[in-house]
């Protein structure tokens, strides 16, 4: 080969590895980005209550914040076991989602899924999931009286990292407070495996 | 010249044609990466009359350009079934809106369990201090005519009846959001006549 084609062919080498650079680097942003709102949730992964990021009144890093409405959120990590998230319903309206790096928001609900007021979230791996099944399964056959729960909405996670987040509507500046104070109440545990027998 | 030091420099032009293609695909694939997660949205942009909206942020069907650009801007989309946000950053003529200017908002607003609306300046803040501000109005708020059509007033000096105010900087941004609305859905397209209009009606100074 004569120095030019040399020269064509290292340019053309190059613009095949700029084209893998530009996808790896855009698929990988929201796993690393120090900026996701996973990062910054990260440490209300040992929180009880879901901690609040945005609301009437109050500052926030969300952009474009909608102002009538509550945001609070928890972040969880199914490798401790299946995570629960519940909220009462109370508010004129509110809604939880859930979100993951890769996948992004990959479940949504409103409070017309709730049962008696209470909007009640498991969130599992596909290997917890079957787990559950299998358990339920032995459950009937031995009869086991079953526990008196309502169910729970179940979602199976596409990564083993995420966060929850509930939005709650004050319609009104006088139902700010309330709203800011449904949002934090919502609560974030480990559910252990047994406890979801029912 | 000696045999041996012409191979040693073809030697030397493959090691700096390496570089030189390592340098190329980095430089050019983090640079063309960059570029495109600044700014907009590129992809899965629905246009209706001056709003648009990104019906797919929400849902796993979200592309990983705009995955990339939530990330960085730790935005947390609303999710499918929650809601939708359409933008706007032009009127019905194709101006940009500008807080000199009177804007008259008329027209249907998909059904939704509730709806806001809210004015963001260049940056992406909200015009005044939350819940309070004049800056916003809503579903809960909003005052009907006979009809039930809703107008809504955008200017700087008082008006009657459902009236907002621009920001103070040049340009602003209006965003409609619907709650709990069945509009949601990846098969849905908007069209203008489902949305409100925003006509200017003229401008201060």
């Amino acid at each position: 080969m004569n120095p030019f084609s040399r020269f064509a062919f290292a340019t053309l080498c190059g613009l095949v590895l700029a084209i893998i650079t530009h996808l790896a680097t855009i698929l990988m942003i929201p796993l690393f980005s120090e900026r996701h709102a996973a990062a910054r949730l990260a440490e209300s992964a040992r929180l009880e209550n879901a901690k609040l990021i945005a609301g009437p009144g109050h500052e926030t890093w969300l952009p474009r914040h909608d102002p009538a409405i509550a945001v609070a959120a928890c972040a969880y990590d199914l490798a401790e076991g299946p995570f629960r998230f519940t909220a009462g319903t109370n508010a004129p309206f509110q809604s939880v989602s859930l979100h993951s790096r890769g996948a992004g928001a990959f479940f949504a609900v409103t409070d017309r899924a709730a049962i008696n007021s209470e909007l009640d979230i498991v969130v599992m791996t596909p290997e917890q999931r079957n787990q559950v099944i299998a358990l339920r399964a032995l459950q009937t056959e031995t009869d086991a009286e079953p526990k008196e729960q309502d169910p729970a909405i179940e979602v199976i996670a596409p990564e083993s990292r995420g966060f929850a987040v509930i939005r709650v509507l004050a319609p009104r500046p006088s139902l700010a407070g309330r709203a800011l104070a449904a949002a934090r109440q919502a609560s974030c545990t480990i559910a252990p495996i047994e406890d979801l027998e029912s | 010249m000696r045999p041996e030091t012409s191979a040693r420099i073809g030697a030397a032009y493959d090691v700096a044609l390496l570089v030189y293609a390592v340098a190329l695909g980095a430089g050019l694939g983090l640079a063309s990466a960059l570029w495109m997660v600044e700014g907009d949205l590129p992809f899965g942009r629905q246009e209706a009359g001056p709003w648009h909206v990104w019906p797919q942020i929400g849902s796993r069907a979200a592309d990983p350009y705009s995955r990339a650009i939530l990330a960085r801007t730790a935005n947390i989309p609303l999710g499918a079934g929650e809601g939708l946000a359409f933008h706007a950053t032009r009127d019905d003529a194709g101006r940009l809106l500008e807080s000199d200017c009177v804007y008259i908002l008329d027209g249907p607003i998909p059904p939704a369990r509730y709806w806001t609306l809210t004015i963001y300046d260049e940056q992406g803040n909200l015009a005044g201090d939350g819940l309070e501000s004049r800056s916003i109005t809503s579903s809960a708020r909003v005052v009907r005519s006979e009809n039930g059509a809703a107008q809504i007033v955008i200017s700087r000096a008082p008006a009657p009846g459902n009236w907002i105010v621009p920001p103070t900087s040049q340009r602003f941004e209006i965003v409609l959001r619907l709650y709990d609305t069945q509009a949601a859905g990846a098969l849905t397209r908007f069209t203008a006549s489902a949305l409100p209009s925003i006509l200017r009606e003229g401008c201060f100074s």
